[in-house]
């Protein structure tokens, strides 16, 4: 089929499963025990005031008429009281989101910036030594738990070696720059803070770093195999014969072919990334999204969940969509399969 | 045969080596620059007339006053590691231990507690009537709002009739005393002249004036116009006021409207928040205080400690777990501050659901559990055992009371007489996540039940998951055992007398009344020494009360905390009045770096 | 020379089959990779370590009821070779004794996620039409939220328990499953063999469990290993969030959870059950990247 109805195609797929997240988590919020207004009104607030609350809260409603409520609040861009924070969860979702996109996406630079030059190095001397090296150091990166990574990482280099901060974002009697993305580091830069510059790259390292190292490993092995695929091929053959360096025969001919598949590595990641970014929040006190969210399901806050969810579900299911897309794109045979 | 191409310089190789080592310069570079940290030389005190800090934290003797005063070279920040963060900055909404402590410092209440019981502090000085229903303050004429205006009766009325409209903590601990529907209380609330407020009560309240410090005086002024009305969350209303909207409850988020001492100058939502010094402010200034105070949100003990011990951080928070404030201590730059709080620990036993509804089995559990254990193991003998339900040094404590001890003997004979087998009593004690002595308590407890053949469970949930569960209507739905710290009350025994009232459960359960405690005698004397005046009468009944108390076992005293804070060494002008939160020490302005 | 055997066709017979000979081969080149085989010992360890857990552990009761506040945090030594937790409990004998639990964990999670999975992988597949749409689809949903959030979501809706998080990740886990056998399934549909039991009348059921299901095994099985291993990792994590085993269970997750505000000073508390979790989930990846190779199957990766 052409490529235009494809995209046509999954494009309309979104939406039904765009819902089905929506209601799934909706589902799961509302059966949660516990009556969260209650809890928000404190120890001493009489049964009045509960109810009066609830009423503010729309928990007496029907659930269907919650549900209908809740969905047409989200386009309005009211998504509901957060019992934690007493104010929108949207203004929550705005201040946490940047800290979250932050850590994740220097947590993806450092995996391609090691990951990629790692698996060049495996690939060229396949088979020898620093080949099993790097495969060992690859699964050794997948299989360490990410919490566990941050604790060791932080017990040697902050604690040990006092080389960084151990946890949070800025130093304690350092004020945030001025709020132009929410990302600290940018916005000193922008600003030409330097201390604060200092001070926030200090503190993102750690959790970037621990964040990567599953990736790292992803990067090494993909540009690995790949590479090893591409020397094999002929052209690889002919620009070694006419005495082409190595050094550009793996680069400009062989690792240039590798190009889509990490591109599409990247966006892979980078969801699965912002998923799994919420160990590393925690244990390294990164106040970010997926923290929030941590703490408002354990404190059975269920607008802030709701958002939360909403955002990393809703984001994750549009990485997908980019892939698909991207991948239909550049292989016709997945186009020709989705009929 | 081919020749091989004689080696040229390669030039490709050369620019490889050129990119690697400048790569490398920079990222070495890089790296220095980060982790360097720049030391702040301190900058040197000022010399000082005499200046003397009273007890209450006002200053008398030549000090600043007026705009101008802090320049460059005394620009002083204090940090605070509080281990959550601040979550309301609504003076009458702080219904937490912290939100109380930050409230103080900018804003201030009508009277304060001090060493010997409470004390004048906006007002000058206040009247009771005879009857003991009248209460007359009369104000000072010196203080000056942040917003420049001027305290009158007129805002004192005004901040006691938004808090009871509001009606949050700890408005909740007077307001049945003057009314029984918020317009009553708040039609109690008259202005009498430009400096005097009257509140009447409906039923005499012997705790009455302790009950107030917690109740802050804000700026009319400044809340008139703040307040939202269309469109707000939350909607207050009373009969004198009428439809007040939000009562700037959205602008109190991130503004402040008092008189204190500081200024809320800006919150970092969930990490801190960070105050000014207000120059004008009406109790005086020393010449050395700090100017800039900040409230920094660290969870994590490691940290904080690492905070400390770098002189990033100042003082701490009283509810890091014991180990890890002792740790700290002991680095050389830090002190320990230690001073006992009226601040007991229960174990609270559900006394309305089995197997615990017996009091036999609720007895040999108090004689199963290894006290002197818990005091040298666990606390590392820095706290002192709970003697009885009342705090140890509260005035009314009743010093000859039986506590049980550690008698695995006698344990067993009340587990013969109870009508539950040991093998049929299985139990849970729950404790908060992160308070690691009530974890090991609790987990002493089941090392020690299993002794006498009882099954118990500890069980870890945060704070607000035990709040969720000890508030159920009925009581076979809540918690079996719960530890809970009972420092969030005034210094009187009526505060801790109310917990094991019945009538509080009844008509709204909360982790305050978690052991569903009911004796008709007990709820007679409650309510009867609550309405007494008479100091000596009241004694009385509650020596009753706790003789009542230690008979029933409805928890299980464990140990009384210290008001514990590591602080560096140079920090001077702390002294700690109990009870915790409304403690005045915990105002900020009275501290320095320098000793008086 | 004895001429090799015929069957009644006069054909000549296989002395093993087909099928048996693939695996036989596929285990000799397993044989041939030194991580593969480190992989295996591993898992063969952790097994022993778990089934002989009690007389393996020095202090079996530390991990059970018994507390010793007076011997708390002692670094490792001999007496105790992974130190002592905040009550005096031996942690090397926690460690050990941790084991079963996570290798119940593993094991339930594969059995309910892959018992579950597969059969509604293969039923979509063979039965088409609506009845794959739907099964399909609510797979999409569940794929769609990061797995340690829906299981993370699933936990806290329950209460926290070391039951309902294995449930949790079973949640989780299953559409992977159902996807994998599905998309192989519909490409065994068309083979020939299937065509030949259509042909002699066999029902759906019969073909899709024994012509397609032994052919999807490769996938699953290599799949399975590395599972085997994330499930540990899961719910180890789900113990560290406090939403799994709860305290004091002898959890791994668990115990560096209780540790972790003691560090830097009493660093062996977090140290030892981490590198217990790392050991273990290492020597799954191990094993099941071998078994990759070995298979060459091209698996998605999540």
């Amino acid at each position: 089929m052409k490529y235009r109805d494809y995209l046509l195609r999954r494009l309309v797929l979104v939406i039904p499963t765009v819902f089905g997240v929506i209601t799934l988590i909706f589902v799961i919020s509302r059966i949660i025990p516990g009556d969260p207004a209650r809890l928000a009104l404190g120890p001493w607030a009489k049964p009045e005031q509960v109810q009066e609350f609830r009423h503010v809260l729309g928990l007496d409603k029907p659930i269907v008429v919650q549900y209908f409520d809740y969905i047409i609040g989200l386009f309005k861009g009211d998504f509901g009281l957060s019992l934690t924070t007493k104010r929108n969860v949207l203004n929550d979702l705005l201040d946490f989101a940047p800290a979250s996109l932050e850590l994740v996406t220097t947590g993806m630079a450092l995996a391609v910036v090691i990951g990629i030059p790692i698996g060049v190095i495996a690939g060229t001397h396949k088979d020898k030594w620093p080949d099993h090296v790097t495969r060992i150091f690859a699964l050794s990166g997948v299989s360490i738990p990410q919490f566990w990574a941050g604790i060791i990482l932080q017990l040697i280099f902050a604690y040990g070696l006092s080389l960084v901060a151990p946890n949070g974002r800025l130093d304690i009697n350092l004020l945030p720059p001025k709020h132009i993305t929410g990302m600290y580091t940018i916005d000193s830069l922008l600003t030409g803070n330097w201390e604060t510059l200092r001070s926030s790259i200090n503190h993102l390292i750690l959790p970037a770093f621990a964040l990567s190292l599953a990736s790292i490993s992803e990067f090494a092995r993909m540009t690995r195999s790949s590479l090893v695929e591409e020397l094999g091929k002929d052209h690889v053959l002919a620009a070694r014969v006419n005495r082409i360096p190595e050094f550009l025969v793996v680069y400009k001919y062989a690792l240039k072919s590798s190009f889509t598949p990490i591109m599409t590595l990247i966006g892979l990641d980078y969801g699965f990334l912002l998923g799994n970014a919420f160990l590393i929040e925690m244990v390294f006190l990164w106040p970010g999204l997926a923290r929030y969210g941590v703490n408002a399901i354990i404190d059975k806050d269920f607008n802030s969940m709701m958002g939360v969810t909403l955002v990393i579900g809703i984001g994750f299911v549009f990485v997908n969509l980019i892939i698909d897309l991207l991948y239909g794109y550049v292989d016709p045979r997945v186009r020709l399969r989705a009929k | 045969m081919t020749t091989e191409k004689p080696s040229t310089p390669d030039r490709r190789g050369f620019l490889k080596t050129a990119v690697g080592t400048v790569a490398g310069l920079a990222v070495g570079g890089v790296v220095g620059y980060v982790a360097g940290t720049g030391a702040q030389a301190p900058t040197p005190g000022q010399a000082t007339a005499t200046v003397t800090v009273t007890e209450t934290g006002s200053v008398t003797g030549p000090g600043p006053t007026g705009p101008g005063f802090w320049t460059k070279s005394n620009d002083e920040t204090f940090v605070f590691c509080a281990i959550h963060p601040v979550v309301n900055t609504d003076p009458h909404q702080c219904l937490e231990v912290l939100d109380n402590e930050t409230a103080l410092q900018a804003y201030d209440p009508l009277v304060v507690m001090g060493e010997k019981g409470v004390k004048p502090h906006l007002c000058v000085a206040w009247d009771m009537s005879g009857d003991g229903l009248v209460y007359t303050f009369y104000a000072r004429d010196d203080v000056m709002f942040h917003d420049g205006s001027k305290m009158t009766a007129d805002d004192i009325a005004y901040s006691f009739q938004r808090a009871l409209t509001v009606d949050m903590n700890p408005v909740t601990w007077f307001r049945d005393a003057m009314g029984s529907t918020m317009d009553e209380r708040v039609g109690n609330v008259k202005v009498l002249t430009a400096s005097t407020v009257q509140l009447s009560l409906v039923k005499t309240f012997g705790p009455f004036v302790s009950t107030l410090p917690l109740t802050y005086i804000v700026s009319k002024k400044t809340v008139e116009m703040n307040i939202k009305r269309p469109g707000a969350k939350v909607n207050y209303k009373n009969s004198l006021n009428g439809d007040m909207g939000d009562w700037a409850n959205e602008w109190l988020i991130n503004n402040d409207a008092g008189s204190g001492p500081y200024r809320l100058k800006q919150r970092v939502w969930g990490d801190k928040d960070v105050y000014e010094a207000f120059p004008e402010y009406w109790g005086g200034w020393r010449p050395d205080s700090f100017r800039n105070l900040i409230y920094q949100s660290v969870p994590d003990p490691a940290q904080m400690k690492l905070m400390m011990q770098q002189g990033k951080a100042h003082m701490n928070d009283m509810w890091y777990p014991l180990d890890v404030q002792l740790l700290t201590a002991e680095d050389p730059s830090i002190k320990l501050y230690e001073r006992q709080d009226y601040g007991p620990l229960y174990m609270n036993l559900n006394c309305q659901k089995p197997p615990l509804d017996d009091v036999n089995v609720r007895k040999a559990i108090a004689y199963a559990f290894n006290y002197d254990s818990m005091l040298n193991d666990i606390l590392l003998g820095r706290e002192s055992l709970q003697l009885g339900p009342f705090p140890n040094t509260l005035w009314g404590h009743d010093d000859t009371l039986d506590i049980p001890r550690y008698d695995v003997a006698k344990a067993k004979e009340y587990l013969a007489k109870a009508k539950y087998k040991p093998s049929e009593i299985k139990v849970t004690a729950a404790y908060v996540t992160g308070l690691t002595q009530e974890q090991r308590i609790a987990l002493l407890l089941k090392a020690n039940l299993a002794e006498i053949g009882i099954d118990c469970t500890p069980q870890e949930m945060t704070w607000n998951n035990i709040e969720g569960k000890t508030s159920q209507k009925d009581p076979r739905d809540s918690l079996d055992m719960v530890e809970i710290y009972f420092t969030n009350q005034y210094p009187d025994p009526d505060a801790w007398a109310i917990i094991f009232w019945s009538q509080l459960w009844k008509t709204g359960p909360s982790f305050i009344s978690a052991s569903y405690y009911e004796n008709p005698k007990y709820d007679d004397l409650f309510v009867k020494a609550r309405y007494e005046v008479d100091q000596g009468k009241r004694i009385e009944m509650y020596k009753e009360m706790q003789q009542i108390l230690v008979q029933d076992q409805p928890a299980l005293w464990l140990y009384n905390m210290q008001q514990r804070h590591a602080m560096r060494k140079d920090i001077y002008g702390y002294h700690f009045v109990p009870p915790a939160v409304q403690s005045y020490s915990k105002r900020y302005s009275v501290l320095s770096k320098y000793p008086l | 020379m004895e001429s090799p055997p015929t069957n009644t066709l006069g054909v000549q017979r296989r002395m093993r089959s087909y099928r048996i000979e693939g695996i036989s081969r596929a285990f000799y080149r397993l044989r041939q990779s030194p991580l593969s085989l480190l992989g295996v010992g591993i898992i063969v360890g952790l097994f022993v370590v778990a089934v002989f857990a009690p007389y393996v552990a020095p202090y079996p009761q530390d991990a059970y009821i018994a507390v010793h506040f007076e011997r708390a945090f002692h670094s490792p030594s001999w007496e105790y070779p992974f130190g002592t937790d905040e009550a005096g409990r031996d942690i090397l004998s926690r460690v050990i004794i941790g084991s079963r639990i996570s290798i119940l964990i593993g094991i339930m999670v594969l059995c309910v996620a892959a018992g579950g999975g597969v059969p509604l992988g293969l039923v979509a597949a063979y039965r088409g039409g609506v009845t794959e749409n739907i099964i399909m689809r609510i797979a999409d949903i569940f794929l769609s939220v990061p797995p340690i959030a829906l299981a993370l979501a699933v936990t806290a809706a329950l209460t926290p328990n070391l039951f309902n998080s294995i449930l949790a990740i079973c949640f989780v886990w299953w559409p992977w499953y159902a996807r994998i056998v599905h998309g192989k399934a519909l490409s065994v549909k068309q083979e020939q063999y299937v065509e030949a039991s259509q042909s002699y009348g066999a029902g759906w059921l019969r073909i899709a469990f024994k012509d397609v299901l032994p052919n999807c095994m490769t996938p699953i099985l290599v799949k399975a290993t590395l599972d085997m291993g994330w499930a540990i990792l899961l719910g180890a994590s789900l113990g560290f969030l406090g939403l799994g085993a709860q305290p004091p269970t002898a959890e791994w997750g668990v115990m560096i959870a209780t540790g972790y505000p003691y560090i830097p000073e009493y660093w062996w508390l977090t140290v030892f059950p981490g590198l217990a979790i790392f050991a273990v989930v290492l020597g799954f990846n191990f094993l099941g990247d071998g078994l990759r190779d070995v298979f060459d199957v091209q698996l998605e990766m999540r």
